[in-house]
């Protein structure tokens, strides 16, 4: 038989059940809502009563619920309930204990003191629904990741639409960031990706302005490649002044594992400059290992030296190369094959309409590009 | 509660303890477990388990979706016992919604519950085997049972492993015409089979030698560790939920409840294999007497909406006490859906029971154990 | 050697003999992998290979082609000549103690007159390589396993000895040809039972293989120490195995069982080469089948369990064994007396084995709550 979905009967008070009234008998004056289930007797206890009502629970004769079933958290919107439910192995009767707490002031002690089985319980429900359990011996996150931030459980939380929502999220953790710099008047931490595209932009600027000066002047491609390093080494030397004259600090990491992120990140930037000069200078590959091996010796030295003399704000600038010449190369390298490429296709296509042979044709090709060489040797 | 450990050796040699990660790939942890043991030699000294490698948001999903949707999570929860954990489910919502399903509907539910129930612990005995270094034999002997279990499954559901068969009210559709042969069929051959494998690994010397008495448990302490199913009887405690707490139709069958003694491995072992004849026991019981009629409660809507309360529904699943708590607010999706995996709380004890073993041992008491990471991490 | 191979000259003759078994074993260790999953198998109710080549007989081929183009990966922080020259130093040795096997009564490289002492002590050797492995793959699983390979083959290495010394007291000799020879009447399993039992699982200790495969253990170790390797590096691991399989079953079948002699000898005929092959490869093959036969059976054992038997059942039952085989022959008394002897002693032995392994009693029995139906 089917009920039909009650209607909004009038609430008639409950009449307690038999543990409830165990209850009430043991803890004389308890203020407890009695609620109803299909299986088992529900009482909800108020805050303040909480840690008494458990107590009870366990240590009394008549009551001895010595067995925690299960421990659930339930978000109402603007409350926060707990759910025990409790079962008695001596006398075989289970009871349900609920206990209320606002969103705001989510706070329940904890018994895992008494039932041991309680400490996964309610470290799943703390990071869950965000109710902290008032002496819980290792409050870790037991399910999600450490420092989530947010309360999957709670009805707060989306289902639906989680790429914007996290986007969202996103930006109002870095807006309240730095706020909360503003507002503490520390310096706001710095955006160490920003400040680097920053960079590079004036860079490509500076060695832009310095080609076009050096085509206008009618230089060399040699000439002009130098031209263009004195360039990028003095906008270079000029950034680094700028940078011990108003030291801009890194963010500082806020835990280890960010600092150590951190750390990695140093570390291959600076494999991969030392790399690429040994490879500019063109030496063997034992002996690129090798100098890569001795630049990251130096920068661990340098790491300890640094950890063992604590400074106030760490002072590392972000380190002026010495000898750029990679980036430079590689353009001009792309640009030269641009050039031979195209140089290439103008061949052939001249050759074919001659209506040349394959063979007077690739001879053709050749003889051109012989020539681009040579002009490129002489001019 | 204290933890005994061994009190380190004193000895003039200065030795360190290593941190070894059984890291969530391994042949043994049954899962995406893993565990930071902090090891002396060959012996732990301190466990850490580190589970959530399998958190799906089983329990935050179902808020969206209607209480016949939810059958499928249920399925993927103890994906070993779908048919118990169907059942726990369906139950929950049927007391939430005073609906009684017709008794064919709770005589094909229990009939294929408990030929689960066999099917879960078959699976037990083949992985531990493997634990233990048996090299595959036991895991052959009890696929070989576990086959022939899923094939009837197929013919029954037309799915060998995620059922969704079980619906509030009855069942989805009716048994084939020629079940009661086939499963007569598979159960002998299955018995046969248990016994091959209890002649296997219960009496093997090796097993003996190995899991006597390895990490006894006392019934105060399960209790206090929130265990249940063959972990708390093994301990001697006789409680089981289709005894103490009846649901469904169990009530009129008569079967036995085994129990251990000293809530050791070997116990655990005693108490699955009997259970799993306890199992087909009560599965010839039900085929005898099963009627003919609907299966499925008359008069339901399409979409159920489910009036407003709560329930904790609770089962005896091959791992122990499966419970779903559900809350409602008469919409037709549940306001809380809270899965009590029986894992959890057995994992959970895990430390207690390990710590001052050897490393190997250590491995077996989490064979014993008998856990399904999903539950663990639903 | 009476037999000629190739030439007169002895050295082109042993440099022969050598290729031929340099050639002849791996050829064996590809077939031992294809038998060894068969019988497995067979015993765990499957088929075993079926797909690769009639009744999987290129599984062997297949798998050795997969191993050796493998990619062979080294860890960047291992010990890096540690790590490489393990494999070989596993390897060599037990390659080493082929040399000193007689097939059959020609067919041998050289027969050493110390040819038995020679076998022990080179095999020996492979120990030092589990330790290499263990500790140069830089990885807390593989140090595990090398120390639990180190423990274990060095405490089953003592009993795997005295049994075989106490054979060599039998036959008054360390030649190997000359043990089988004394075998003509009865094999040594009638007088040396004892020590019989003790070499079959000392033998299989030191092949650790289940119930001794805890260095090894594929559930808790995951390969223990050569869990960093892959490739030939691998492959030679699995060489050595199955080499140290064949050697310790042929060493059983030589010393134990009368070699190729026993019971043609009887007969008092001249066997051909043939029959002698023959026989060995019947011994040798019962031996291997054994083994094969307790890997699908038992479980591993725990790291003391069997450091506990080793040192205190094995052992002194080795013991016992020479004790009894030293009055026989300080009192000259007749061989015939070591049967009965020996005899009592290996069921005695057999017997506190087994009352130890069964630890309390029969098939424990769970306690019942019956509780009738409601109906």
């Amino acid at each position: 038989m089917v009920h039909e979905a009650a209607t909004a009967a009038p609430p008639q008070p409950i009449e307690p059940g038999p543990v409830a009234r165990l209850f009430q008998s043991s803890l004389p004056g308890l203020a407890l809502e009695i609620g109803q289930s299909p299986i088992d007797e529900v009482v909800t206890v108020r805050r303040e009563d909480f840690a008494r009502v458990m107590e009870t629970a366990k240590n009394d004769e008549q009551l001895a619920l010595d067995y925690l079933r299960c421990l659930s958290g339930v978000d109402w919107l603007t409350d926060l309930e707990t759910v025990y439910h409790l079962h008695s192995f001596k006398h075989g009767h289970s009871i349900a204990i609920k206990v209320r707490c606002p969103v705001a002031d989510a706070h329940v002690p904890s018994v895992s003191h008494l039932w041991e089985t309680a400490n996964w319980h309610e470290r799943e429900t703390q990071e869950l629904f965000g109710i902290v359990f008032d002496g819980h011996p290792d409050p870790r996150p037991l399910l999600t990741e450490e420092g989530l931030g947010y309360y999957i459980m709670r009805k707060s939380h989306p289902l639906a639409d989680i790429e914007e929502w996290q986007e969202d999220y996103l930006k109002t953790i870095e807006e309240a960031k730095s706020q909360m710099a503003v507002a503490t008047g520390v310096a706001a931490p710095v955006d160490e990706k920003a400040l680097k595209i920053q960079m590079a932009q004036q860079k490509a600027a500076v060695i832009k302005k310095a080609r076009d000066e050096a085509r206008a002047k009618g230089l060399s491609p040699e000439d002009e490649k130098a031209a263009v390093q004195d360039a990028i080494k003095k906008f270079e030397e000029e950034h680094a002044a700028r940078q011990a004259a108003a030291p801009v600090t890194p963010a500082k990491p806020v835990d280890e594992r960010a600092a150590k992120i951190q750390l990695a990140q140093q570390k291959a930037a600076l494999i991969t400059k030392t790399r690429n000069e040994a490879r500019a200078r063109g030496v063997s590959p034992e002996e690129e290992r090798q100098i890569v091996a001795e630049a990251l010796k130096k920068f661990s030295e340098e790491q300890e030296q640094s950890a063992a003399a604590p400074q106030a704000a760490p002072a590392q600038a972000p380190a002026a190369p010495s000898v750029p010449t990679a980036p430079m190369d590689r353009a001009a390298k792309i640009q030269l094959a641009q050039q031979k490429a195209a140089l290439i296709t103008k061949a052939r296509e001249d050759a074919r309409a001659k209506g040349l042979s394959p063979e007077a044709e690739r001879q053709a090709v050749a003889e051109a590009l012989k020539k681009f060489a040579e002009e490129q040797q002489a001019g | 509660m204290v933890i005994e450990t061994r009190p380190p050796h004193e000895s003039d040699l200065e030795t360190i303890d290593i941190n070894v990660n059984v890291g969530p790939q391994h042949p043994a942890t049954h899962g995406v477990f893993r565990m930071v043991l902090t090891v002396d030699g060959e012996l732990v000294v301190d466990l850490d388990p580190v589970i959530g490698y399998m958190h799906r948001g089983n329990e935050k999903l179902p808020e969206n979706c209607d209480y016949r949707q939810v059958i499928g999570y249920h399925d993927r929860t103890d994906y070993l016992a779908q048919f118990n954990t169907e059942h726990c489910y369906v139950e929950a919502v049927e007391k939430l919604a005073g609906i009684k399903p017709p008794e064919r509907a709770e005589y094909i539910r229990v009939i294929l519950a408990e030929i689960n129930r066999i099917a879960s612990h078959l699976m037990f005995f083949g992985a531990f085997g493997t634990d233990i270094g048996l090299f595959g034999t036991s895991f052959m002997y009890a696929f070989r049972d576990r086959e022939t279990i899923q094939d009837l499954f197929e013919e029954v559901t037309g799915e060998r492993m995620m059922y969704n068969y079980f619906r509030p009210g009855g069942v989805a559709w009716d048994l084939p015409d020629n079940f009661r042969q086939r499963c007569m069929q598979v159960l002998d051959s299955v018995e046969r089979g248990v016994e091959q494998l209890d002649g296997l690994m219960m009496e093997n010397e090796v097993v003996l030698a190995r899991c006597r008495g390895l990490s006894p448990v006392t019934p105060e302490d399960a209790i206090n560790w929130g265990l249940s199913g063959p972990m708390l009887r093994a301990t001697g405690l006789a409680h089981d939920i289709r005894r103490a707490e009846p649901y469904s139709i169990y009530d009129r069958f008569q079967f036995d409840i085994p129990t251990g003694k000293r809530g050791d491995v070997y116990d655990k072992l005693v108490v699955r294999l009997e259970e799993m004849h306890q199992s087909a026991r009560i599965v010839r019981q039900a085929l005898e007497t099963m009627p003919e009629g609907p299966i499925m409660a008359e008069g339901l809507k399409r979409v159920l909406r489910v009036p407003a309360g709560e329930v904790y529904m609770r089962v005896e699943s091959p791992r122990g006490e499966y419970g779903v708590y559900l809350v409602s607010q008469g919409s037709d999706k549940p306001w809380r859906h809270k899965v009590r995996g029986a894992s959890f709380s057995n994992l959970s004890a895990l430390r207690a029971m390990a710590v001052g073993n050897f490393v190997s041992d250590v491995i077996i008491i989490l064979g014993s154990i008998d856990i399904v990471l999903c539950e663990v991490d639903r | 050697m009476s037999l000629v191979l190739i030439s007169h000259n002895p050295w082109l003759e042993s440099l022969a003999r050598l290729a031929i078994i340099a050639l002849l074993v791996p050829v064996t260790v590809i077939i031992l992998t294809w038998v060894e999953r068969k019988v497995i198998g067979r015993l765990q109710m499957r088929l075993g290979p079926m797909r690769v080549g009639p009744y999987g007989t290129l599984q062997g081929v297949a798998d050795t082609i997969k191993l050796l183009t493998k990619e062979d990966v080294r860890p960047q922080t291992a010990d890096r000549w540690v790590f490489e020259l393990a494999p070989f130093v596993i390897v060599v040795p037990v390659f080493m103690a082929v040399v000193a096997i007689p097939f059959t009564a020609d067919l041998f490289i050289k027969n050493l007159t110390l040819g038995l002492f020679y076998f022990v002590a080179v095999s020996g050797l492979s120990i030092v390589g589990f330790v290499m492995a263990g500790w140069g793959s830089d990885n807390k699983y593989a140090l595990l396993g090398g120390v639990r390979a180190a423990a274990q083959l060095i405490s089953y290495e003592i009993p795997l000895v005295m049994a075989i010394l106490a054979v060599a007291m039998l036959s008054q000799s360390l030649n190997l040809a000359v043990i089988v020879g004394a075998q003509e009447d009865t094999p040594n399993i009638a007088y040396q039972s004892l020590a019989f039992i003790i070499f079959a699982i000392a033998g299989l200790a030191e092949l650790y293989r289940q119930p001794f495969d805890i260095p090894v253990a594929e559930s808790e170790v995951v390969g223990g120490p050569f869990v960093e390797y892959s490739g030939i590096r691998w492959s030679m691991f699995q060489l050595g195995e199955f080499v140290n399989l064949v050697l310790i079953s042929i060493l059983g079948s030589l010393i134990f069982l009368g070699g190729w002699q026993w019971p043609w000898s009887v007969f008092d005929a001249s066997v051909p080469v043939a029959a002698q092959v023959a026989m060995m490869a019947v011994k040798t093959g019962t031996f291997i089948f054994f083994f094969m036969w307790m890997r699908a059976s038992l479980p591993r054992l725990r790291i003391d369990q069997m450091m506990s038997f080793c040192w205190q059942l094995l052992l002194p039952f080795a013991f016992l064994q020479i004790i009894i085989n030293g009055l026989v022959l300080v009192y000259d008394w007749p061989n015939e007396i070591l049967i009965p002897l020996s005899g009592a002693a290996a069921a005695g032995a057999v017997y506190l084995t087994y009352r130890a392994a069964r630890a309390t009693g029969v098939r424990y029995q769970p306690g019942y709550q019956t509780v009738g139906s409601v109906l």
